[in-house]
């Protein structure tokens, strides 16, 4: 088991021998996995201090004059300091930056609420010229820093804090835009982003005839495949370590709008707690048996 | 405040660059001599949007005055001791150009008193007229005669002026300048350093023009700050209008993205954009919007939050080697971003970093002293680590000073201004941080503006 955003701080160690490539963060060097580019390319290594806002700034101002600039921080403090920031800076300016939030949802786990982001894809969705990722496991995060990488524009991903199963390996292709359909079924489909994909498949394999699509890129949204979903299944499951408003259950309502019955999963209006990852996610209901009982 | 016009009487028209010329000054002198260089086909060859205003030395002006009307000559001058005076000012009239009289050093100024209410102009010789490169007589005394007999005359001076004797006709609206500017390796540089008050001047112009036809839009700061943008478009900035993402250019950062009118200004006066894109400001489908958007060529960031600039000009100048010039109001002093910027850049060294001030002391509720007092910005600044240098941001000369700058700090220049300066009824007043004047307010400030010219 490893962690998304080892998948990230791996990718972008790699991602090191392009010299455009710089890596910033607000104090938290080793806990977004940026420790070892910061060791290997230590004058592309920018640490701002505990001052999001002016990390975004400074990282639109570093792609303005041609650098790719990769920026993480806690969904907390990025987007939750600094939304403005992107807003402006990032988004309107249509600036090369890349985003990377770490330690988003209830996974975060024992510092507690205010740790736990479970806003940041609503915020990030609307955005105009933003591109949203959420990678379902190391395998995963990697290939999307890469991918992110090589995209012109502003890009968000979002990973959890907990190590977690694999559900790719590294041959699996991986696009940005292009849903994956893990399993075929017409009973219902389950969609699913993020690492919560796993608990998807277990319900699914235990149902039977169960769809389930890997939703890893929620903006720009794969309207085909969901469409197709919606024309064949009888109903639509959604489930991500988020707020049900907002996140991707939203996105794929609006989508689907009446055309097929849609039970989004997630947390449901509140804020999180402290306590250990594998049980708030029984508790705020993410396991498989809550998406038993959905089907 | 005086105007420039340049002489071109013995240099040679064609090696000019007009297109230069034309963002300082609005006309060119052209003095026709019995056998000089400028005959009418000669001066139909000089290609330039500047008003042609010549003055005909030569005993046959009846003739002339059609042949260089179809030149392009806008104004004809001729002397007042000519005769048929009358007779010629009507056929001048009659082509459909503007009229001036010229007088003499010897001469006395009563010798226009038949004439002063026919024409537009009176040009008055501070040399013997047809040669360049002679001495200054003092003629001042004659200017406040002339004024006195039509205050709507405009006065023009002509011989041996430099940039001394300036002060010595100061009551005149134009000075024409020949060998004073061509006799130096860069006569384009001596005719900005002479008229950069004047840009200044079109440059709040603008501004009242731009905001009054939106009706709605920042005057104060964009007024205070018309004289340090001048200095940075005209006289700083390294930049190529016909390469906007030259990487080899200087970074202009606008944070406090409310003031964009007096940068827009001078974008389009230095030839980003036509300044035909000036009457558009804030309207539907146009260009030029209300707070800078990076579609506008020369905007490197969109603004309008404020405390956000600094962070992205750190940013731009981390990434490059090239210097990279903020400008942050005093009242976005208050936002947090702004200092967590401040302490970045000097973590960094970023000595390419230059950030200019409007210390104005105001902000849109009230004084900044009431509001959120800032206490003593150049000991905070000296303290977070940077080089700071306080100067009248006001002032032209003040300005391009202390732009000269390197070092391993960043630095901040405090410009104090004063709010809506060159209109009597805003300067000072926080009142008109975003208040848009209407078209009775943007007339008067447009009259002052224009006697201060």
């Amino acid at each position: 088991m490893k962690a998304g955003r080892d998948g990230f701080g791996d990718a972008l160690l790699a991602l090191g021998k392009n010299k455009q490539v710089v890596a910033l963060t607000a104090d938290l060097s080793p806990s977004v996995r940026m420790d070892a580019f910061k060791k290997k390319y230590p004058t592309r290594f920018f640490d701002v201090g505990v001052a999001e806002q002016n990390l975004i700034g400074v990282a639109s101002g570093l792609s303005h004059v041609g650098k790719i600039p990769f920026t993480s921080s806690f969904g907390a403090f990025m987007p939750g300091m600094c939304y403005q920031q992107i807003r402006t800076t990032v988004a309107y300016n249509n600036n090369n930056v890349k985003l990377v939030a770490t330690h988003c949802g209830i996974d975060v786990g024992e510092d507690g609420a205010m740790h736990q982001m479970l806003e940041d894809i609503a915020l990030m969705r609307v955005l105009p010229n933003m591109t949203v990722v959420v990678p379902c496991d190391y395998n995963q995060a990697y290939k999307a820093t890469l991918a992110m990488a090589k995209l012109k524009g502003p890009c968000y991903m979002r990973v959890g804090r907990s190590k977690t199963m694999e559900i790719t390996s590294k041959r699996t292709p991986f696009k940005i835009g292009r849903a994956q359909t893990l399993r075929k079924g017409k009973k219902a489909c389950i969609i699913a982003s993020g690492p919560v994909l796993y608990d998807a498949l277990k319900a699914a394999d235990e149902v039977g005839n169960v769809r389930v699509i890997n939703l890893h890129t929620i903006k720009p949204i794969d309207t085909r495949t969901i469409l197709k979903a919606a024309k064949e299944c009888k109903k639509i499951i959604t489930i991500e370590d988020h707020q049900i408003a907002g996140g991707m259950g939203s996105a794929v309502s609006e989508l689907v709008s009446g055309k097929c019955e849609v039970v989004r999963l997630g947390i449901d209006d509140e804020f999180g707690e402290s306590g250990n990852s594998q049980e708030l996610m029984k508790k705020f209901g993410l396991t498989k048996e809550h998406i038993k009982k959905a089907l | 405040m005086i105007k420039i016009e340049p002489s071109i009487l013995d240099i040679d028209a064609s090696k000019l660059n007009f297109k230069k010329i034309e963002k300082y000054v609005e006309r060119v002198h052209i003095d026709v001599v019995p056998k000089g260089k400028y005959t009418p086909t000669a001066v139909k060859r000089i290609r330039t949007e500047l008003e042609k205003d010549v003055h005909l030395m030569i005993l046959d002006v009846e003739k002339n005055i059609i042949p260089y009307k179809n030149a392009g000559a806008s104004i004809i001058n001729f002397n007042v001791m000519s005769e048929n005076v009358i007779e010629k000012i009507k056929k001048i009239r009659k082509a459909g150009m503007k009229v001036g009289l010229a007088i003499n050093p010897e001469t006395h100024v009563n010798v226009l008193l038949p004439f002063i209410k026919k024409i537009d102009e009176v040009l008055v010789m501070s040399v013997h007229p047809g040669k360049g490169g002679q001495r200054f007589i003092n003629i001042s005394s004659k200017i406040k005669k002339i004024k006195q007999m039509n205050p709507d005359v405009l006065i023009k001076v002509d011989g041996g002026i430099k940039e001394s004797t300036l002060r010595k006709i100061k009551n005149a609206d134009v000075a024409i300048i020949g060998s004073y500017i061509f006799n130096k390796k860069k006569p384009i540089e001596v005719i900005k350093k002479l008229s950069l008050k004047h840009v200044a001047n079109n440059v709040r112009k603008d501004i009242i023009k731009m905001i009054n036809k939106a009706s709605s839009g920042h005057p104060g700061g964009a007024l205070g700050m018309a004289d340090v943008f001048t200095t940075l478009y005209f006289d700083e900035l390294k930049y190529d209008v016909n390469n906007v993402k030259w990487d080899k250019r200087d970074y202009l950062v606008l944070s406090n993205g409310h003031i964009c009118t007096a940068l827009y200004s001078c974008l389009a006066r230095v030839g980003f954009f036509s300044r035909s894109e000036l009457e558009g400001f804030r309207k539907t489908g146009r260009m030029l919007e209300g707070h800078p958007s990076v579609h506008i060529p020369g905007i490197e960031n969109g603004s309008g939050p404020l405390g956000i600039g600094l962070s992205q000009a750190a940013g731009m100048a981390l990434g490059s080697s090239n210097r990279v010039f903020c400008v942050v109001s005093d009242g976005e002093q208050d936002e947090g971003n702004n200092w967590e910027a401040v302490m970045l850049a000097a973590k960094y060294k970023l000595g390419n970093l230059i950030t200019i001030m409007d210390r104005n002391k105001i902000q849109l509720s009230g004084n900044t002293k009431e509001v959120m007092e800032l206490k003593n910005l150049k000991k905070k600044y000296l303290t977070f680590g940077w080089n700071v240098r306080s100067i009248n941001g006001n002032n032209l000369k003040q300005i391009k000073k202390s732009l000269q700058y390197k070092g391993k700090k960043p630095l901040m220049i405090i410009a104090n201004t004063t709010p809506g300066k060159g209109v009597s009824f805003m300067e000072g007043k926080y009142e008109w941080h975003g208040k848009a004047p209407n078209d009775k307010e943007a007339m008067k400030a447009l009259e002052e503006l224009d006697e201060s010219r």
